[in-house]
């Protein structure tokens, strides 16, 4: 049986697994709660933020802990939320909290890089937005190069750690770059190719969540991750924008 | 039309992949798109762009929160997705280029409606996601 820190280091690592991933606040607060007092703790508040999470529950000695967690980065990796929402469910009927704890820290240690396939189903789906916007084939096939290459540049820049607003606009100016240098040889529209090149860009996890936070009440994350997502587009756009302005636009 | 869908079902699919959405579930996130941005098309024929949005971004809600009841799986997992094809990237992209020619009237236009579109999506899920919650609320208190 895990001791009273252990339960909690358990609870602790599924919800901030759970916010690295990308969930909504609602269903980080409401795991953690629920595996809490599964666990055996009473009096259990959890309060989560996109930045961090405070949790606090009385163990059955009646002694009271309290846990804080700061959450730096996030990466959207959905299949980790829909592991993390089975394995609560399973611990809900009747899972022993070792085995849970067990697969937690492999879910943890899972590696999510992005690998050449999936960046290429990630260029291709770019370049499939290039028929939306009302573009033809060979539009689609730039933007799907377009897409292909700022998904590796993110992946091989955002090793070094550096901050997502610059990222962004790297991402939007070398679309931009590129679609500047497809246009010399090709006849064809620079508005569709850059448009389906950058949607790999765009929030759409966050855009998501923060609809969804503000439903459920979770007005400060709801508001938080609206700007986040309203940053980045604003991102995209000057990165864009800086590279087409030269030579006027 | 059929292009049009076909490109929102790969273009769903992709993104599911990037975000690591499991490979099961892939098909229906794709579908999840696809019926949405049909919808929504659909719309465009007879009410004006923000409203079709609207029913596109409902539909899209809709289905996945029914998926989500069936497979109990977060409907999240194909919400995200799904949304994709409805994001008013040209829109955005307008505003950004008119503001670049200098063209601020053009420029704030094409950002009213941007706002407005996104707007939709955001009322469109949020008006089925409450009620879905609603019902939860209330057959968990019968329960």
């Amino acid at each position: 049986m895990l001791n009273n820190e252990q339960i909690f280091d358990t609870v602790m690592l599924a919800g901030s697994l759970l916010l690295t991933s990308g969930a909504e606040i609602h269903r980080v607060e409401e795991t953690m709660e629920l595996m809490a007092r599964k666990a055996g703790l009473s009096n259990v508040e959890v309060f989560a933020t996109p930045t961090g999470i405070f949790m606090t529950a009385k163990s059955p000695e009646d002694r009271v802990y309290t846990r804080v967690r700061r959450i730096r980065r996030v990466d959207n990796d959905l299949s980790k939320i829909a592991q993390i929402n089975s394995l609560s469910r399973a611990f809900m009927d009747g899972m022993p909290i070792e085995e849970v704890l067990e697969e937690l820290k492999k879910i943890q240690a899972t590696e999510n890089k992005y690998n050449w396939k999936i960046r290429a189903i990630g260029g291709i789906g770019s370049g499939s937005f290039a028929y939306l916007f009302g573009g033809n084939t060979w539009e689609a096939i730039l933007g799907a190069i377009i897409g292909f290459t700022i998904l590796t540049m993110v992946d091989v820049i955002g090793e070094h750690r550096v901050p997502r607003f610059l990222l962004t606009m790297a991402g939007g100016a070398l679309a931009a770059i590129m679609c500047k240098i497809f246009v010399l040889f090709f006849d064809l529209d620079r508005d569709i190719i850059i448009l389906s090149g950058v949607m790999v860009l765009v929030p759409g996890v966050l855009i998501t969540t923060a609809v969804r936070d503000v439903i459920s009440g979770e007005l400060l994350s709801g508001v938080a991750r609206s700007a986040e997502a309203a940053t980045i587009a604003v991102a995209v756009a000057a990165g864009v924008a800086l590279v087409l302005g030269w030579g006027g636009a | 039309m059929i292009i049009i869908m076909i490109a929102s079902f790969i273009g769903s699919i992709a993104f599911a992949v990037l975000y690591r959405i499991p490979k099961r579930l892939l098909i229906i996130s794709g579908l999840v798109g696809m019926l949405g941005m049909a919808t929504s098309e659909m719309a465009a024929l007879y009410v004006n762009q923000v409203t079709a949005i609207f029913i596109g971004a409902t539909t899209t809600a809709l289905i996945s929160e029914l998926f989500a009841r069936w497979i109990r799986e977060p409907s999240i997992l194909f919400l995200i997705p799904g949304i994709f094809p409805l994001v008013p990237g040209g829109k955005a992209y307008m505003t950004m280029l008119s503001f670049l020619r200098n063209d601020y009237v053009t420029g704030i236009e094409e950002l009213a409606s941007t706002v407005f579109m996104a707007g939709a999506i955001a009322g469109g899920i949020i008006v089925v996601s409450s009620v879905f919650r609603f019902s939860r609320n209330r057959l968990a208190k019968i329960g």
